[in-house]
């Protein structure tokens, strides 16, 4: 306790009461459902998947890179300018397009797949002889430089004594309130609410929901989370996936419909719009996810071919549709050596 | 609202005076007014509700009033000189038209602000950068321009209108401790 309290009187800090009718909005949840991460059948922690180096390279691959989509023009209320034209070597044009990599993947940084936070539970000390000294708790926040929000130190003392560390919700508040993200309100929109997002899911605003769900929350609150798999369920039963192909949700999407074994729409999409590499990739992924082996077979039509005969769920849809996908390569291919032969 | 033709045309003024026959014979409905045709059209003291807002955006009558313009596309301010002034505070005062070249909303009273109204609202943002006009190019009052903007902010809340948010950046590092 005495080195804690050294660091505080080293350190700014700020405080101010928070008035007691405000109270009971940071201990209730929201109306939204919190279920745990394993609850609807993940059949592992995500976060121990996400961050593994060949599932991001599968997720990216997955992804692509609609270079139109992503640097599509933003409307930010900023006062427009035209734009500039340049002639430049080529030497210079590749250093143009290396930072455009670079940009490409920023925008394109996938929001991490995590599994619910446990709630804060730390008490630092008890004082029942400061019990009453107000009617409000008070909250106090470490503002220096150089530390993550993640790493603040914001800690409470109720109106009954007790010292502890601040809820995930007092915690998010009071660094917003010091160091605001943009595009986060203190308050939680009311499009978060079950009728309202149900409302922007039936007009396909489906980038715009998860986009601003990544801006208001961090990727472990329970809000945050539940608020995603609603939009990847609906995605994934309406596969509307074109939409959120190019855009940097694709990826989470994917992993979490491999994770709770929703993929096969997803496959069956990659199959009729005959995007190979895609269903390959997928299925690659969902060998990496389930025990962590990478199959062994080269041949990417092998590789789909035991997938739908073995660990499938739609088994019936996904062979009907990969057996018409044949045969249309197959003419396709007999056309193609026909030509060969006829130019020969 | 009740138009009293009595014979005699009474002014406005006068309408407010009650004489005994007026006790007579008024309904119960106290929403009821007696005003002379002149000033009938002034009138804007009737709430009325979103829904029939946002039907009226869909009719005829505002298709051939509008054409497929916004509502404020069509309206001409009246100043002296090159440079427009600030739009009035109000048009309307104690529930009437206090002018007469009211404000593109308040001249017609069934365009209603509400965050609801998203068709109306939508004709307010610019089409290329996603800004709310201002005033000097609208020309709406200044009340009504407020009720504007917190129709707009209202409707970004409830997710009616979208917009494009910030990127979000992760520091994985934060997530992620190996």
């Amino acid at each position: 306790m005495a080195t804690r309290a050294a660091m505080f009187t080293f350190s700014k800090f700020r405080y101010f009461p928070i008035l007691k009718h405000r109270v009971a909005k940071f201990s209730v949840s929201s109306n939204l459902l919190n279920a745990s991460a394993l609850e609807p059948g993940y059949s592992r922690d995500p976060g121990e998947v996400f961050f593994k180096e060949n599932v991001q390279t599968l997720l990216e691959r997955l992804t692509g890179r609609d270079c139109d989509k992503v640097f599509h023009n933003r409307k930010l209320g900023e006062r427009l300018e035209p734009p500039k034209y340049e002639l430049l070597t080529q030497a210079e044009v590749d250093h143009v397009m290396a930072e455009m990599e670079v940009k490409l993947k920023r925008k394109l940084q996938m929001p991490p797949l995590l599994k619910e936070r446990d709630p804060i539970k730390k008490i630092y000390s008890f004082n029942p002889e400061l019990q009453g000294f107000d009617d409000s708790k008070y909250v106090f926040i470490n503002i220096s430089q150089g530390i993550t929000n993640r790493n603040r130190e914001v800690v409470v003392r109720d109106p009954n004594g007790v010292l502890r560390e601040a809820s995930w919700e007092e915690r998010q508040r009071m660094c917003q309130i010091y160091f605001p993200v943009p595009g986060r309100k203190i308050n939680v929109p009311k499009m978060f609410e079950e009728g309202n997002i149900q409302n922007c899911l039936d007009r396909d605003e489906f980038e715009f929901v998860l986009d601003r769900a990544c801006a208001q929350f961090d990727p472990d609150d329970p809000e945050y989370i539940s608020v995603t798999r609603k939009t990847y369920d609906f995605v994934d039963e309406n596969t509307k996936y074109t939409s959120l192909r190019p855009t940097r949700h694709f990826g989470p999407m994917v992993l979490h419909l491999v994770l709770s074994k929703k993929m096969d729409n997803l496959l069956f999409h990659f199959i009729n719009t005959k995007d190979i590499d895609a269903a390959a990739n997928l299925v690659r992924l969902f060998h990496t996810v389930a025990d962590d082996t990478s199959p062994t077979e080269v041949d990417e039509f092998q590789l789909i071919e035991n997938y739908i005969q073995g660990p499938a769920l739609k088994k019936p849809a996904l062979e009907l549709a990969w057996q018409s996908f044949l045969e249309i390569e197959k003419q396709r291919r007999e056309v193609h050596s026909q030509q060969n032969n006829a130019s020969n | 609202m009740l138009l009293k033709t009595e014979g005699i045309q009474l002014s406005f003024a006068r309408s407010f005076a009650e004489t005994t026959s007026d006790k007579v014979s008024t309904n119960s409905n106290p929403e009821e007014l007696i005003v002379d045709e002149k000033n009938a059209s002034k009138m804007r003291n009737r709430a009325i509700p979103v829904e029939t807002s946002m039907k009226y955006l869909k009719s005829k009558g505002y298709s051939t009033t509008y054409g497929g313009d916004p509502v404020w596309v069509r309206y001409r301010r009246n100043f002296k000189g090159q440079f427009a002034p600030r739009t009035r505070k109000t048009c309307i005062r104690q529930d009437m038209l206090a002018t007469g070249n009211p404000c593109p909303i308040c001249r017609d009273e069934y365009l209603i602000l509400d965050y609801r109204n998203v068709e109306l609202l939508k004709q307010f943002i610019s089409p290329f950068n996603g800004a709310i006009l201002p005033t000097e190019k609208t020309g709406l009052c200044q009340t009504k321009q407020r009720e504007l903007l917190v129709a707009i902010l209202k409707a970004k809340d409830y997710g009616l209108i979208t917009f494009d948010v910030p990127i979000r950046e992760y520091d994985y590092s934060d997530y992620h401790k190996s």
